[in-house]
């Protein structure tokens, strides 16, 4: 065990047990799965991606490249997971990656020695010919070879939630910095959101040896928690990243709510997707410590000094008996110092600068340290795990010494990825040796090292004047605050890209095993923009985005251009910053619960008799209703049709949209937005109306009714319905904003249905006794305001059947009582109940154009009302509905079509060709828009859009249907099959 | 026919399963069935609309989005020039009278039935409602009075806050009724949450 | 991204729908095919601040003119469309 006996935060009272590999191991409540690992002595977690070389955990935080695992299992299971940001939980099961058959001894290192076929851009060179070798080849070899976790192939058994936050001041992240600007805009009154990424608040302040206010950190940390968790204008979101900022301060956050639980208890999120609204923000993201460029730098056991740190001070664990420090920063030395602490054995510090920090001699001297200033290391050897590196002086002497750990720290790159997301550059600061972001959007500060102000100090402070600036920026009143003091830590670093003499690979990306030599031959082969190399490379590409070695391949670019990082810059990093759940996105939208649904007042009593529901946009709409003699859907469809056309049938139309259109210029209003006339329409009247697109193609139809002077009550398609609402804004706000016209949606206030049928007149007049429905006194597309028991009540005379037919409109609420009253005093005329097949049977052999026809590439001349078209008014789409193109006679037009044998099955979408004539697009005359079986023609029948339509009736065809190898002989017909004349419908 | 029609509520069978009585952490619910709504939608001259409806209800028409209540009438702002009416315990034909009475000034249309309007009473209600609609409801921003049209789990919704308690009106059209109670309910067990049935006469 | 509607206030984006540039406007009755091909189809396409039709059909379902820039996504003012010219 390299656990220590005391300190950490961990709680030694509570032992959890884990599984790794197979292998049961024993952590602390307080431990994350990586240094649950480490204290058991586990080295190796990982093979890398391309050449399957050993790797153990590198860091202790979310920019972590090698210890993915994957974890838990089954439908849970989850690849790619952090061990760095997983918190242990008793029973955690998780499972290294990328290795095949076991992690010890992977058949895919052979990799490694065919390194020549891997380098930079490989998949573009290797992969290229022949190019059906790719998928069944090339794809899979690769997908193989280099796949990193697999994803369940489950679905995912948890739930996922969304929520909205708005605040005055966000703040992402709670160490010194975050925590002091929290404290500063939250004592101004102003509303501030703190997010952490770590369960824990404290960021650095975990895992250093640190004082504030002359304590020890963690107690300051926890004193300012406390006063934050008593204000009521602070929410704190712990476990929880904000992964993007979007345009208007708005920023996407993932709360893992569930996540550190074997499973979610029951009813609760896995994770919460916020949405975020801030009028400031600061990012006090902290700093990722960068890695040193070295032969075999990728060994199981070198580890970055910070993380050595934390993993001793946060979590008690040591990586090592025997640890060796490589720096080129003054925190390499203060790690030194916290470890030497906790009475980890630092046999030697490495430094590559000239001198050691003031005062370094004296403490390595006092801790029987071993020194080498100016020296750097050149390769670390060992199989599957860190045994001894080489280092050379100043001077070219060679020295080698025996470690188990090295700790490395090659200087400190700002995390400012959030505030690039919305495009501001970051640019190069040769005072810090780090990209910084110079130029955030507006509204964004960044504090402490996330704006390259690395020591304990500065984060307190520029923590404290982000928070106070920005709540005085928004008119609070920051009171004075003193800011405490601290210990002091020097930040001195220098940046050391390249090494000269590595005998092994040298690794900048350890996720992808992108290697300095790469880099060197992406700029030998002429690339010279940073995101042409992370492109050509795969440099930063991996689920780690580059966080860790981006800025070092960047850094070997420039050197191969010979030009600076500020010249070559950085590229911009986008969301999300850290992997979120796909589910965490969905919500709780899947399944049946995918979109919502709308349902009709007559949902239940249609569900009671049979229905079967079909989408119709959101709406469900009863398709059929099948009752136990019915042997299939035809069968109930055929039935339903035919009663209507015997006697009677009820149908819920209710999802046509319907709009009140009021005000003095109603009529003119309309009469603009449809083909024919609507302000001659007299009162109680209905018309039914084409609307075109401005373009000259037919936008929409339906009936409208003119219920008072300054009043009419407009229809339109299922489809259409919010589209037209939209229209009808449009037109009146901003197209014609003199005319004096109110509209509104009142779809939802009138249940409606249509009662069709030679017997619908005997239906209606018992429910509407006192009525008089007779064919004086309320003719075909009559319309009448009426009350039916208490309630208003609309009857309108319309026919979509052809047949005499009605259609009744009852407030919502009462549409349940109207339909189960009318099938009631229906049940002696034979009523039955139909759905939209058999609404569509009826149209279809009336010839009326529904959705098929009302294509958005149709005409109001190519549906047949082209004699609709008033030549006495403007209205939308008139001038170029006339151009050639759409009046050619030649485009096509509706008709009507019925097999040349009576018993052949017609098929929607089949291509209308010349009987004998190839299958050949030029041939092509149309196709086949709607077809139906009719039980009046006792033959399958269609509807279609062929050219030459009308001058075509009588020709012999074929409707050629290769998807179903349909081909079959049709005659081109009038598009009405049913009654002709008109006769029925004025019954 | 002897018979009455009884109106159904959007909500009604969810409701119907709910627990009557409030404990810890509850959210009271109910559904607004006794009340009329109406879309007035003013025809340019909306002084002398507001004079009208001033002189009518003694109501001072909101020009935003704002609730002004009498304790039986009310009049939400859904828009420029236009609000929708809601009164208490009211017959079906009162949008019909609503427009006799603002003839020339205002053109109306009869909501009643289009709008399922659910009345959320209690602590968590602001923090449920804020799961699904990216409105600040913060009692700084959206007090007693405040409205919004905006949408909950891609449903439309107009909200509007009565009182302290606090107590909010969610009106959304009641086709989505099903859809929006498993959005209800699902944030409510996230957030450990009760739900229980507007228990005794409701207050206005 | 966040519109500022006139009436509603500042609200998310989702709430409304992209209905392009303002700028065109519907020609006379009598003007001829060719200014209505101009109205219907041509565009320009600035680099910088322009004026958008945004529909708010999630909130009070007004139509409105946002100027925004295309180059940094800057909103710098929202107007309703009646009565405003674009
Ligand atoms: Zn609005």
């Amino acid at each position: 065990m390299n656990r220590l006996e005391s300190g950490g935060l961990i709680d030694r009272g509570k032992p959890l047990n884990f599984v790794f590999d197979g292998k049961k191991l024993a952590g602390y409540e307080g431990d994350t799965l990586a240094s649950a690992l480490v204290a058991n002595g586990v080295r190796l977690v990982g093979r890398s991606f391309k050449y399957h070389r050993p790797r153990g955990i590198l860091t202790a935080g979310s920019e972590e490249p090698n210890a993915l695992v994957t974890l838990r299992t089954g439908a849970r299971s989850e690849p790619n997971t952090r061990a760095t940001s997983v918190q242990l939980f008793e029973g955690l099961v998780a499972e290294s990656q990328n290795r095949w058959p076991t992690l010890g001894f992977d058949l895919m290192s052979l990799n490694n020695l065919l390194s020549p076929m891997f380098t930079a851009g490989f998949y573009y060179k290797t992969f290229m010919w022949p190019a059906s070798f790719w998928e069944k080849v090339y794809e899979p070899l690769i997908r193989r070879a280099a796949g990193l976790g697999k994803a369940s192939t489950q679905p995912d058994p948890d739930i996922y939630d969304k929520a909205h936050a708005f605040c005055d001041v966000l703040v992402v992240g709670s160490g010194p910095a975050g925590l002091s600007a929290a404290l500063a805009a939250s004592q101004a009154k102003a509303r501030v959101i703190l997010v952490e990424d770590d369960w824990l608040l404290g960021g650095r302040l975990l895992c250093e040896d640190q004082d504030i206010d002359g304590a020890p950190a963690v107690d300051w940390v926890r004193r300012i928690e406390g006063i934050l968790t008593a204000m009521p204008n602070v929410s704190m979101l712990r476990r929880a990243t904000v992964f993007g900022a979007y345009d208007g301060g708005t920023f996407g956050a993932v709360e893992r709510i569930a996540d550190h639980l074997a499973e979610p208890k029951p009813g609760v999120p896995r994770q919460r997707l916020w949405k975020i609204c801030a009028k400031r923000t600061i990012l006090a993201t902290g700093a990722i410590e960068r890695p040193l460029p070295f032969g075999g730098n990728d060994l199981p056991g070198i580890m970055m000094a910070a993380a050595v740190r934390a993993y001793a001070t946060r979590f008690a664990a040591l990586p090592g008996n025997e640890i060796v420090i490589y720096t080129t920063t003054d925190s390499g030395w203060a790690a030194a110092r916290d470890l030497t602490g906790c009475g980890a054995n630092i046999t030697a510090i490495i430094d590559a600068r000239a001198s050691a920090p003031k005062g370094a001699a004296r403490f390595a001297a006092s801790a029987g340290i071993r020194v080498f200033e100016n020296a750097v290391v050149v390769d670390a050897s060992g199989g599957r795990r860190l045994r001894s590196l080489k280092l050379r002086s100043a001077d070219g002497k060679i020295f080698e010494l025996t470690a188990d750990v090295l700790a490395i720290s090659g200087g400190w790159n700002p995390v400012m990825g959030i505030g690039c997301n919305l495009g501001s550059r970051p640019v190069w600061s040769d005072a810090i040796h780090a990209f910084v972001l110079a130029n955030p959007p507006a509204g964004m500060t960044l504090a402490g090292s996330a704006a390259g102000r690395f020591s304990l100090a500065e984060a307190l402070d520029d923590g404290h004047r982000a928070g106070a600036a920005a709540a005085a920026d928004l008119g609070f009143s920051p009171p004075p605050t003193k800011i405490p003091p601290c210990s002091e830590d020097a930040t001195g670093s220098m940046p050391l890209w390249h090494v000269e003499g590595a005998k092994q690979k040298v690794f900048v990306d350890f996720q992808h095993d992108v290697t300095d030599a790469d880099i060197g031959l992406a700029a030998q082969e002429g690339f010279r923009s940073v995101e042409h190399l992370k492109r050509y490379t795969t440099l930063g590409m991996a689920t780690d985005q580059g966080r860790l070695g981006q800025v070092n391949g960047q850094a070997l670019l420039a050197r191969h251009l010979g030009k600076t990082l500020a010249e070559t810059g950085t590229i911009l990093s986008r969301p999300p910053f850290l992997p979120v759940a796909i589910g965490a996105f969905a919500g709780h939208h899947r399944e049946m619960n995918f979109r919502p649904e709308r349902r009709t007042a007559s949902h239940d009593w249609a569900a009671e008799n049979g229905a079967v529901f079909v989408d119709s946009g959101p709406w469900k709409r009863a398709q059929w209703f099948a009752i136990p003699s019915d042997q299939d859907w035809l069968d109930s469809v055929t039935r339903e049709a035919t009663a209507v056309r015997a006697s009677v049938g009820v149908c819920d139309v209710s999802t046509l949209g319907k709009i009140d259109i009021h005000g003095p210029d109603a009529g003119i209003f309309l009469d603009r937005l449809y083909i024919n006339m609507f302000s001659t329409l007299a009162v109680g009247k209905a018309r039914y109306g084409v609307m075109l697109r401005e373009d000259g193609f037919v936008l929409d139809d339906g009936t409208t009714t003119r219920l008072a002077d300054d009043h009419y009550f407009m229809t339109t398609t299922t489809a259409n319905a919010v589209k037209i609402m939209q229209h009808v804004d449009y037109c009146r706000q901003v197209l014609w904003p003199e005319l004096n016209v109110q509209a509104v949606s009142v779809t939802e206030q009138w249940a409606q249905f249509a009662v069709a049928g030679p017997n619908s007149r005997l239906l209606l007049q018992k429910v509407f006794p006192d009525l008089d429905l007779s064919n004086d006194a309320f003719p075909y597309m009559s319309a009448i305001a009426v009350t039916w028991m208490g309630v208003p009540a609309r009857i309108f005379r319309l026919s979509f059947s052809g047949e005499l037919a009605f259609e009744v409109a009852v407030p919502a609420r009462y549409g349940d009582a109207l339909v189960r009253i009318l099938m009631r005093e229906g049940r002696d005329l034979g009523v039955v109940a139909y759905g939209t097949e058999a609404l569509g049977v009826l149209r279809i052999e009336k010839g009326h154009p529904a959705g098929n026809e009302l294509s958005g590439q149709t005409t109001a001349t190519d549906l047949g009302f082209g004699r609709m078209m008033s030549q006495k008014k403007d209205y939308v789409g008139r001038v170029l509905a006339v151009r050639p193109a759409l009046t050619d006679p030649m485009r096509p037009s509706l008709v009507g079509l019925r097999p040349a044998a009576r018993s052949e099955r017609l098929r929607g979408g089949a291509h209308i060709l010349p009987l004998s004539s190839e299958n050949r697009a030029d041939n092509d005359l149309g196709y086949v828009t709607s077809v139906a079986f009719s039980p009046m023609m006792g033959s399958w029948i269609g509807l279609g859009l062929v050219s030459g339509g009308q001058g075509r009736i009588g020709e012999r065809l074929r409707a050629y249907d290769p998807v179903r190898n349909g081909d079959v002989e049709i005659e081109i017909c009038s598009p009405v099959f049913v009654d002709p004349e008109g006769v029925r419908v004025r019954g | 026919m002897a018979e009455i029609i009884i109106p159904r509520g959007a909500f009604e069978l969810h409701l119907r399963d709910l627990p009557p009585v409030s404990g810890a952490n509850t959210l009271k619910v109910d559904e607004r069935l006794e009340s009329a709504m109406a879309t007035v939608m003013s025809r340019g001259d909306n002084a002398a609309l507001a004079a009208r409806i001033h002189d009518a209800f003694g109501i001072v028409l909101p020009s935003g989005p704002q609730r002004v209540s009498n304790g039986v009438e009310a009049f939400i702002g859904v828009g420029p020039g236009v609000w929708l009416a809601v009164f208490e315990k009211a017959g079906p034909q009162r949008a019909s009278k609503l427009a006799a009475s603002l003839a020339g000034l205002a053109s109306v249309a009869d909501q009643t039935s289009a709008y399922a309007v659910l009345r959320i009473t209690g602590e968590a209600a602001r923090e449920v409602l804020s799961r699904g609609a990216f409105i600040d409801f913060d009692p700084s921003v959206f007090g007693p009075g405040s409205a919004a049209v905006t949408t909950i789990s891609h449903i439309g919704v107009s909200i509007w806050r009565i009182d302290d308690a606090p107590t909010f009106e969610v009106a959304l059209f009641r086709s989505y009724a099903d859809s929006f109670w498993h959005w209800l309910t699902t944030t409510c067990t996230a957030l450990g949450v009760g739900l229980v049935r507007h228990g005794g006469s409701a207050r206005i | 991204m966040r519109i500022p509607c006139p009436y509603c206030g500042e609200r998310d984006g989702a709430e409304f729908t992209y209905c392009g540039d303002a700028s065109p406007v519907r020609p006379a009755a009598d003007a001829g095919e060719a200014a209505f091909v101009d109205y219907v189809y041509m565009r320009s396409n600035p680099a910088g601040e322009i004026s958008e039709h945004w529909y708010h059909g999630q909130g009070c379902r007004n139509w409105l003119i946002v100027k925004r820039n295309t180059r940094t996504h800057v909103i710098s003012a929202a107007m309703l469309a009646k009565g405003s010219a674009p």
